[in-house]
């Protein structure tokens, strides 16, 4: 990260070969669209080459600074899509707004995008981004008991949509 | 820290929190987990339930059509257009007026003298004055929000990193 600071291309390459896969996946299962998951990749890495020199290695590790960063911006999208749907949605208090997959998904990534998005985010950070229990909690402002609310609600939803047996 | 006391109820909790696979589970609770689980049938039962949700949930991998030159060329694009440097940001100047500054400096062909700058400060106003007046150049409403959120993101990270 020293050597991105400084400048250095191929550090900034090496590391964004290293974590595009772990944050477009992310993004695109908070998403639902490669094209999103490209605008929030694609930020998230001008972000890490200008703001290397902010990056603190004793308060957290790159994965969780760069998930941070894919996560803001998966939640900016959501509420920028939040305000386009009609008053007689948003007037339900916690609304859940179900995303709609803009490319052909199979039925997990579609059972992912009906959950509301502090359940998809759990889930997602938790079950497929390789991340802790601390980490994830961290990255989404909450506690650890709180994030393990929410998968259970996510997990259960989950399983309602995709007709497991309870 | 372990979780010597781990009551039934938190142990099914956990177990339908993280699911079945003793991987998955926090390392602090793994130990008390799996001992909860080899003594209890009805742990046992929970944790083949949540198994078949588990087993689902990885039967999906995510395409990455994203290409690590694709990133490359973005921020290439993005650094040339607006000469964002890469330095970090000074928090003893007001973030609002670091990027006006960054903004003058760009209007300015970056390093100007202070002649030319007070010229391009006083051009700017003017030319955001008449544009405003004259409704022309305005972005549609989709853009401004997505540039108000740009915006918003960047003061609220640098307020976070403060």
């Amino acid at each position: 990260m020293q050597r991105v600071a400084k400048g250095d291309r191929g550090a900034y390459a090496a590391l964004v070969a290293d974590h595009l896969r772990p944050i477009s996946a992310y993004a695109q299962r908070m998403t639902g669209s490669v094209a999103n998951a490209e605008d929030i990749a694609q930020e998230v890495f001008l972000r890490l080459w200008l703001k290397a020199g902010e990056f603190d290695a004793t308060r957290a590790r790159l994965t969780t600074w760069l998930h941070q960063m894919a996560h803001n911006l998966a939640i900016d999208l959501h509420r920028k899509k939040q305000r386009e749907v009609s008053l007689e949605v948003m007037d339900i208090p916690d609304a859940a707004v179900p995303s709609t997959p803009e490319e052909p998904v199979g039925p997990v990534a579609q059972a992912l995008l009906q959950l509301p998005e502090r359940q998809r985010s759990a889930l997602a950070l938790t079950y497929y981004q390789d991340l802790s229990n601390r980490e994830v909690a961290d990255i989404m402002g909450l506690s650890t008991r709180a994030v393990e609310s929410l998968l259970v609600r996510a997990r259960n939803a989950m399983k309602i949509q995709l007709e497991i047996a309870q | 820290m372990t979780d010597e006391l781990l009551t039934q109820e938190r142990a099914r909790a956990l177990i339908m929190a993280y699911g079945a696979d003793p991987d998955r589970w926090p390392l602090e609770h793994r130990e008390p987990l799996s001992l909860a689980l080899a003594n209890d049938p009805a742990l046992r039962a929970c944790a083949a339930d949540e198994s078949k949700l588990d087993q689902l949930m990885t039967s999906e991998p995510i395409p990455l059509p994203i290409t690590v030159d694709s990133i490359l060329d973005f921020t290439d694009r993005t650094v040339a257009l607006t000469d964002i440097k890469q330095t970090p940001l000074d928090l003893s100047v007001e973030p609002s007026r670091a990027l006006l500054e960054r903004l003058i400096d760009w209007l300015c062909f970056s390093g100007a003298h202070t002649a030319r700058r007070g010229f391009a400060v006083a051009g700017l106003s003017l030319a955001v004055g008449i544009g405003l007046g004259l409704g022309i150049a305005v972005p549609s409403e989709d853009e401004w929000v997505a540039s108000e959120q740009y915006v918003f993101a960047l003061v609220e990270e640098v307020q976070a990193d403060g």
